[in-house]
């Protein structure tokens, strides 16, 4: 019986990174102690990590273990911020700096129920000049500033 | 080359202008995420980590230095006014300060505060220019072998300082070094963990880690908390303590400071333990320990003395050895090596302008930070009324255009929302990730005194057992994971919430 579900499941990420690893390891070469092979140092760490996630594991289901439940996935925040980020990069070298931050900015806002149109658009548009001036103007990066119409 | 030489130098390079500059840079953006909640030094640090390549080493240093202490002096100026600990090391400040606050002495409680973090910060800046090089010169003549044996101390030691479970804390640090060994073997030049992308053949950019997992991750927590908003209690008036405060906060602030040093040059214990263990001590010996929870100056002066003075000397490890003590040392860690300065015992020699220029800034932020914080005080405070729909936005701006700069790469933004992605999975799973980043910045040189130890003893594990330093420091490391898988002491750490910086 599990009865730390975190405790579980944070083992179960260790043996499944920890088998990736071992496995991965094992198409490199290994070599002697004496000359090591670049597989190695990573086969050692993969085969602690199958330690470590095994004992973690079998400790969340002992008698001793504190009952507790897996928290709550609450998706919805998660998806818009990662997703707003892509969308950065996305459109960063074919619409520009400001295109991508405003609709990085303005996509990002979803995430939060506070905030009124006027503010979000007045933030993305400020955002995105502040950017430009800082980073193209001031730090002089590299980067497409407007879209390039082609 | 005397003390007052190194000392001198250290003024000459803290003191030009560009240097000022950013430390005072630095350390208002270190008082202005101090106040903000939720926005700790460590993912500033890593937001701030693309803008300083452009920098000198020195200047990097020096600015992002100021970021690390100026957070501990704002942290406690919003626990004090709002009673909302903007780090988790003024969590204990909170307890008095805000109480000294409701009974009409806020001024005190923050003039009380900066002062005695200004003068712990002093001490600690002296004992760090004393002590840097006697203990950096043991460390001198270390082989791969007692390196080895002394990053995996560092390691352990500090993934046993966290209130996780053990197995949770090494086990996250091992996926750290995994991480940090991605990319092209220096050795035998095979790639390893690239997954075909030839984009990692370089390896996964620290920056990116360090935004993914602890940037996006604090934003989406945030947002999933939909707790954000700040009431300011208690208005400001008098600002300078009496002279009977002086005499009461001067024992605690002097007892602070002396905790501080010991725990701040711990590998591991930052000021988080620090501030806990003077309010401890503070209970125990202070005059007036009968008064403390009842806005006692005591219970402000000694936490916030012993949470600086730690600040400043978890900078002792990190500089002389080459091992940081947290996350955010390892951070700083990685401004050396991607400046190809390689960490360790030698710096101090091969870079004394760097070292002893950032130990002077330190004593110059610091007055800096009295001055920002005791006058302007106001101006923080209303820092408070950034509604977080605002904010977060701005930091993903940041942090997007940061991420891209360090490779002019859109395939690092993305490597960004794939450790985004891992950090809420942690997040979930109740991990403390700061040991990822330990073991990213530490993992690859590890690997490296490991393979050349056992190459010069032909294959012969030994060697690892063959000095006395490295047997030493074999037996702590040994020493600390079995004291710390006892559960009695487990539970009684526990209570202390570890530092998230």
């Amino acid at each position: 019986m599990i009865k730390d579900q975190t405790n579980f499941f944070s083992g179960v990420l260790f043996l499944a990174v920890g088998l990736g690893v071992v496995v991965a390891s094992l198409g490199y070469q290994i070599g002697t102690p004496a000359r090591m092979g670049s597989g190695f140092f990573p086969l050692c760490l993969g085969i602690i990590l199958l330690f470590l996630g095994a004992a973690l594991a079998f400790q969340s289901c002992t008698a001793g273990a504190i009952r507790e439940r897996l928290e709550t996935w609450e998706l919805k925040p998660l998806l818009i911020i990662l997703g707003s980020v892509t969308l950065f990069g996305v459109l960063l070298l074919d619409f520009g700096l400001i295109v991508a931050t405003i609709a990085m900015v303005v996509a990002s806002s979803f995430a939060s129920r506070e905030g009124s149109w006027t503010t979000i658009f007045a933030t993305s548009v400020f955002l995105a000049l502040f950017c430009y001036l800082i980073f193209v103007v001031g730090l002089e990066l590299q980067v497409p500033v407007l879209p390039s119409l082609s | 080359m005397d003390l007052f030489q190194n000392l001198l130098l250290g003024f000459a390079t803290a003191l030009s202008y560009e240097n000022l500059a950013y430390c005072l840079l630095g350390c208002v953006l270190g008082t202005a995420i101090g106040v903000l909640p939720g926005l700790g030094p460590l993912a500033t640090i890593a937001l701030l980590l693309p803008f300083s390549f452009g920098l000198e080493p020195v200047t990097a240093l020096i600015m992002l230095a100021g970021v690390y202490y100026g957070a501990q002096y704002g942290g406690s100026t919003t626990a004090i006014l709002v009673a909302l600990p903007g780090e988790t090391s003024s969590v204990v400040t909170m307890i008095d300060g805000h109480q000294m606050a409701q009974n009409g002495r806020a001024g005190v409680a923050l003039s009380t505060a900066a002062l005695t973090s200004f003068f712990a910060g002093c001490v600690g800046t002296v004992f760090l220019a004393t002590f840097a090089r006697p203990l950096s010169s043991i460390a001198l003549d270390f082989g791969p072998a007692e390196l080895f044996a002394l990053m995996l101390l560092g390691l352990v030691g500090a993934s046993a300082m966290t209130s996780q479970s053990m197995l949770k804390s090494l086990g996250i640090m091992v996926i750290g070094i995994l991480a940090g060994l991605a990319g092209t073997d220096i050795t035998s030049g095979a790639q390893r963990f690239t997954f075909g992308f030839t984009e990692l053949w370089d390896g996964v950019d620290l920056v990116a880690l360090a935004i993914g997992i602890f940037a996006f991750t604090e934003i989406v927590t945030q947002l999933e908390l939909h707790a954000h908003e700040a009431g300011l209690r208690g208005k400001i008036t008098r600002l300078m303590p009496s002279r009977e405060d002086f005499k009461r906060m001067m024992p605690s602030a002097l007892r602070g400071t002396a905790l501080g040093i010991a725990v701040g040059a711990l590998p591991g214990a930052g000021p988080s333990i620090a501030s806990f263990g003077s309010y401890t001590l503070e209970k125990r010996f202070s005059k007036y320990r009968y008064e403390l929870g009842n806005g006692a100056i005591e219970g402000v002066a000694g936490p916030e003395a012993a949470n600086n003075a730690a600040a400043q000397c978890a900078f002792v490890p990190t500089l002389t050895l080459g091992i940081p003590g947290s996350a955010t040392m390892a951070l700083l860690l990685g401004v050396l090596v991607i400046n190809n300065i390689q960490p360790g015992p030698q710096v101090i020699n091969s870079n004394p302008e760097l070292f002893w220029g950032l130990i002077a800034s330190m004593w110059i932020g610091n007055l800096m930070l009295l001055v920002l914080n005791l006058p302007l005080v106001g101006i923080w405070v209303k820092l408070l009324k950034v509604p977080y729909h605002v904010l977060y936005p701005s930091i993903l701006a940041f942090s997007c255009i940061g991420i891209y700069s360090v490779n002019y790469s859109i395939f690092e933004v993305y490597v960004t929302v794939f450790f985004g992605l891992f950090g809420y999975l942690l997040r979930k799973l109740k991990f403390e990730p700061a040991p990822i980043i330990l073991g990213f910045v530490l993992g690859p040189m590890m690997e490296q005194h490991f393979r050349t130890a056992l190459l010069i003893s032909r294959g012969d594990y030994g060697i690892f057992v063959k000095s006395n330093i490295s047997i030493t420091l074999l037996v702590l490391t040994i020493g600390l994971l079995l004291l710390m898988s006892m559960p009695a002491i487990r539970r009684r750490f526990s209570a202390v919430e570890a530092e998230e910086g």
